[in-house]
């Protein structure tokens, strides 16, 4: 699923752009595996895969794999089309410093947007 | 080739409520039977341009939409610098009141969304003599939060990329990319803490769960038509809500999000035009 995310996101100067105040790292979690994504100036520096012994993160996004899977589909079913919907109906957790997350929404959203599209 | 323009027009009116004069911003198209329409949080009349060049529509209905004071190009109260702008549930029924009075709109259907959704509500206890019908597009009687009251005290809410970016999700994947981001465009346009201002009504000012049962569905009858994408307000929210107004009708919307006429308006004929007629089979 996050395969390929930092080629992506390389592909997509707009995005860089949009996220260019936004240096942070951040966690996806599925089922009980946990991906720290590092952002650098609106660029996906890093996917790290641990193991990790408590690196910290700002927030982190957490799904059984099933959901994620639904999500990434290009038109994902009510209630898995968007983080927010995901949380909504208990379907994904956002947990941790928020702040960070609203302060770069549309940057950050359209980040995980990308794991709908193809490596 | 002849330039394309739309059969809507924009007019300013100058109109009282609650003591204060504003200058309101309105436009509309067709002719018949008034339908007036309520725009969602933090946006602007635009949300409907593609009801006012339906002719399937405006053969039969004058389509009438105007900017709530503060959102679109409606001004705010004259002083609003020194002003923290809270709309409440009071302000909100005057203002929908005031408007329909000042242009003599004889019985006119109303139709709002998302928070206009709401008021119809309520509109339709305190007022029903005076609407022929309410149409309550993702619409309930109470608030159902989907993220903590606390994110309010965060300055993002002064930005419209993250007004727009906290309801992207609400629109369908299923609706065509230019009419979603067009729907979001106009959140990005929004005044600074609009949306904000407008939370007050939709999250706190807004339980209306007791006025349901004292509407007269002989006066006002009810319509809910909910998105099935829609988290905000869900279809589960629309069909308690829909048991509790007597004679009211919930209507479940296959593949469509919460801005029906602005995210989807193909879609969205389908389900509306069926309602429409109905309401025109009612008469007078």
């Amino acid at each position: 699923m996050l395969a390929g995310l930092v080629a992506k996101a390389r592909k997509k100067p707009n995005l860089q752009r949009l996220g260019r105040n936004c240096t942070a790292e951040f966690v996806i979690g599925v089922d009980d595996a946990r991906h720290h994504i590092v952002i650098r100036e609106g660029l996906v520096a890093e996917v790290l895969e641990g193991p990790f012994k408590m690196r910290p993160y700002s927030f982190s996004i957490t799904a059984p794999a099933a959901s994620w899977v639904e999500f990434c589909k290009p038109k994902p079913a009510p209630g898995f089309n968007d983080v927010f919907a995901m949380t909504s109906y208990g379907h994904a957790q956002l947990e941790g410093d928020s702040a960070v997350f609203l302060a770069h929404l549309r940057f950050l959203k359209d980040i995980l947007a990308l794991l709908r599209e193809d490596a | 080739m002849p330039v394309a323009i739309e059969p809507i027009t924009g007019r300013y009116a100058h109109i009282d409520i609650m003591g204060e004069t504003y200058r309101i911003y309105f436009e509309e198209a067709g002719e018949g039977t008034p339908l007036l329409c309520l725009h969602t949080a933090g946006a602007h009349s635009s949300q409907f341009r593609h009801l006012m060049c339906d002719e399937a529509i405006t053969s039969r209905y004058r389509v009438i939409a105007f900017d709530l004071p503060w959102h679109g190009k409606s001004n705010p109260p004259v002083g609003w610098q020194d002003m923290e702008y809270k709309l409440t549930a009071d302000f909100y029924a005057a203002t929908t009141i005031a408007f329909a009075d000042a242009l003599e709109l004889d019985r006119p259907v109303v139709m709002g969304c998302s928070m206009g959704g709401r008021l119809v509500v309520r509109l339709a206890r305190e007022h029903g003599q005076k609407f022929r019908a309410a149409i309550g597009l993702e619409g309930s009687n109470r608030p159902s939060p989907w993220w903590d009251n606390s994110w309010l005290e965060n300055d993002v809410f002064a930005r419209g990329d993250f007004c727009a970016a906290l309801v992207s999700g609400l629109a369908s994947p299923h609706s065509p990319a230019e009419f979603r981001n067009e729907t979001l465009w106009h959140y990005h346009q929004s005044g600074s803490d609009v949306f904000k201002g407008d939370m007050h009504f939709f999250r706190t000012d807004s339980q209306f769960e007791a006025d349901g049962a004292a509407v007269d569905p002989s006066a006002c009858k009810v319509f809910l038509m909910t998105g099935e994408y829609d988290y905000s307000c869900t279809p589960a929210d629309t069909e308690r809500t829909a048991k509790t107004i007597p004679g009211a009708e919930a209507i479940i919307m296959r593949e469509m999000g919460h801005f029906p006429m602005s995210e989807h308006p193909e879609l969205f004929r389908e389900y509306i035009l069926p309602v429409l007629d109905q309401i025109a089979g009612m008469g007078d």
